[in-house]
């Protein structure tokens, strides 16, 4: 359907009501407990959560609302003080748009992209966003703020200040301040087909419980990603993913696990899992460590149990014990004559 | 191209002239064009020929690593004749190698005519290297092994994806990898190796693990392979083909026509940002390096 002229003035009109700030705001105050009592500050030591949340198309915003706000309140309850949500977590918010799971369905049964006529899902995105980004920041932040909790958005498609698509990620600290934001550098193919814009440089945040990045998904498939961020002094990495694939064990471990022995590095692995009308993600979320640091030297701290429901996965990390093994390494090294030899070729 | 990859399992290394034969049967039955000795593949035959398995491993390194002898001279020019009689690519395993007053541990490749085609210097030392006084290599050669691209990743080199990277952003389609891991490291290690660097690079694999135990108490037990794409291998697993406890040698078919199809639907390398990558070219020299 076509929209221009008053209609797409009616629409918008429509999207301004159901994605209301204060209509948001005053069911965040029905839902949300008087803010957590006060916290004692992380030393040393950080119990963190990564989430695995199944995709659904949600008709009305308060039902997003609850259900991501009940899995905080279950990391919480399990001691978690940092929390990560999946890629593209804002998908779901689609289920309000009219027709949208006849067009995905659709588009799902051809085996084609999400499109309805010459607009495509980035493009909805982009249309969407004056809407959603302050909703998505107000409904992160009060989490953050109740919880007192760091609290990693998830990734979600936006715009940018040049009104191109990036998929970005976001981090609220336990005042409920946006304290970073991270797109996407390396896209995939299908991102790249829908024309979205790639991020230009990865970004390290200071938390009182270290150092952090958020890349996402497909970042994790290259060393350099790590690398940059483990010289820029990162000790915990948050991975949100949204892998558009059956789950095969094999395939999922060539993303973050490598990765953190490589880099000798926290990372979290948090999922986008299930199906929308023939789209699946799959898992699984995890928590994993240089194998030294494992209690079974397989480089896992906790991982789901299953690849295609929500659930939620927590661990302690020890940051005395990471920097240790970082300073005493039995066989990490550095070979700066070769890096200046090849890497202005490679990289410039 | 068949290549194959050795482990040395179960092989009597006390006599040059047995060894010979046993490297002969393996190469016969993989019917390989391309073999690949494990690593530590000449302390290994230094420790069971000459020292007659004499002392703990670290008192038989040290000596092997200061015998002035022209033991590795004879290493290599066993291996080149070898690879001249069966008329195969033969890697031979990793050497220790003087020059001046630095000491490297490296990787060699003769070629079926038995000359030397590609050698490589091991560019990341582990602490225990560094300890003995091994000097890192500083760049990574590419050599033809037939039709195939390939470079030689020595020893630890596997655990830094900077190797592979820079091998395959060379024209490297074969990453060719002579190892050593003991039994305390686990499994788990070797796949945060050649297996990952071969998924992020796209390209193949030869794994060749040591499968011995020397001086009576360091076991090694690393499992052999032929690695691809995890997408172009039946299971998905990234494995043509793994060694089980104790096999001798594995060996597989690499073939363009999957290599290509993977690297034209998925193209990793040309997704790869590279100028968001930019600061690591910016490097600065630091105390490491003066090895």
């Amino acid at each position: 359907m076509e929209l221009s002229g008053w209609k797409e003035k009616l629409y918008r009109a429509h999207l301004g009501i159901i994605f209301n700030r204060y209509r948001i705001g005053h069911y965040l105050n029905s839902i949300l407990p008087a803010r957590y009592q006060e916290r004692p500050p992380v030393k040393g030591k950080v119990r963190v959560a990564a989430l695995q949340i199944k995709v659904t198309l949600y008709k009305n915003p308060f039902d997003y609302i609850s259900v991501m706000h009940n899995l905080i309140k279950e990391a919480v309850n399990e001691g978690a003080r940092m929390v990560a949500f999946p890629e593209y977590n804002n998908l779901s918010l689609l289920g309000m748009l009219p027709g949208i799971e006849e067009g995905v369905g659709k588009s799902a049964k051809n085996k084609e992209l999400p499109s309805f006529g010459d607009i495509t899902l980035a493009d909805i995105f982009v249309y969407l966003s004056p809407l959603l980004q302050p909703l998505l920041q107000l409904i992160y932040a009060r989490l953050a703020y109740t919880y007192q909790i760091y609290l990693m958005a998830g990734s979600h498609i936006m715009a940018n200040d040049q009104y191109a698509a990036v998929n970005r990620a976001l981090l609220f600290d336990p005042d409920g301040k946006l304290v970073g934001m991270q797109e996407k550098i390396n896209l995939t193919p299908l991102e790249e087909s829908l024309k979205m814009s790639r991020g230009k440089e990865l970004r390290v945040f200071t938390t009182e419980a270290g150092k952090i990045a958020m890349p996402v998904c497909m970042d994790a498939t290259y060393f350099e990603t790590f690398r940059l961020i483990e010289r820029q002094g990162a000790q915990i990495v948050f991975l949100p993913i949204a892998n558009m694939e059956k789950y095969n064990h094999w395939l999922a471990l060539r993303g973050i696990w490598p990765r953190v022995q490589e880099s000798t590095i926290y990372g979290l692995k948090s999922a986008l899992v299930g199906n929308i009308n023939g789209y699946v993600f799959s898992g699984r979320a995890g928590i994993y460590a240089p194998l030294e640091l494992t209690p079974l030297k397989d480089g896992i701290l906790a991982e789901a149990e299953n690849v295609d429901h929500s659930t939620v996965v927590t661990a302690e990390l020890d940051l005395d014990k990471l920097n240790a093994l970082r300073s005493n390494h039995p066989w990490r090294d550095s070979n700066t004559e070769l890096y200046r030899r090849y890497f202005p070729q490679l990289y410039c | 191209m068949r290549v194959a990859a050795l482990t040395m399992a179960g092989m009597d290394l006390t006599d040059s002239g047995r060894y010979s034969e046993q490297l002969e049967q393996c190469l016969a039955q993989s019917a390989a064009e391309l073999a690949v000795l494990p690593g530590h593949s000449s302390f290994m035959l230094w420790f069971n020929m000459k020292e007659k398995r004499r002392g703990s491993f670290t008192s038989a390194y040290a000596r092997y690593l200061s015998d002035p002898s022209c033991w590795e001279d004879d290493y290599l020019e066993l291996h080149s004749t070898l690879a001249k009689r069966k008329k195969v690519y033969l890697v031979a395993g990793t050497a220790k190698e003087i020059e001046g007053n630095r000491l490297y541990h490296a990787s060699y490749c003769f070629n079926p005519e038995g000359k030397l085609c590609g050698r490589q210097r091991q560019t990341h030392l582990n602490l225990y290297q560094r300890q003995c006084g091994f000097s890192r290599g500083n760049e990574i050669s590419l050599f033809q092994a037939g039709a195939v691209p390939a470079a030689l990743i020595v020893d630890n080199d596997s655990r830094h994806p900077e190797t592979g990277r820079i091998a395959v952003c060379s024209g490297a389609d074969l990453l060719i990898h002579s190892g050593a891991l003991d039994i305390s490291e686990g499994n788990w290690r070797q796949l945060a190796g050649i297996w990952s660097q071969v998924q992020q690079n796209q390209c193949w694999g030869v794994e060749a693990q040591l499968q011995s135990t020397l001086a009576g108490t360091v076991k090694f037990v690393g499992f052999s392979a032929v690695l691809a794409p995890c997408e172009i291998t039946t299971d998905l697993s990234g494995f043509l083909i793994c060694s089980n406890h104790g096999d001798p040698v594995v060996s597989a078919n690499l073939s363009y026509t999957d290599l290509d199809r993977i690297r034209e639907n998925y193209p990793i390398l040309k997704l790869l940002n590279r100028k968001a990558f930019a600061a690591l070219a910016q490097v600065s020299v630091t105390n490491d390096d003066k090895a």
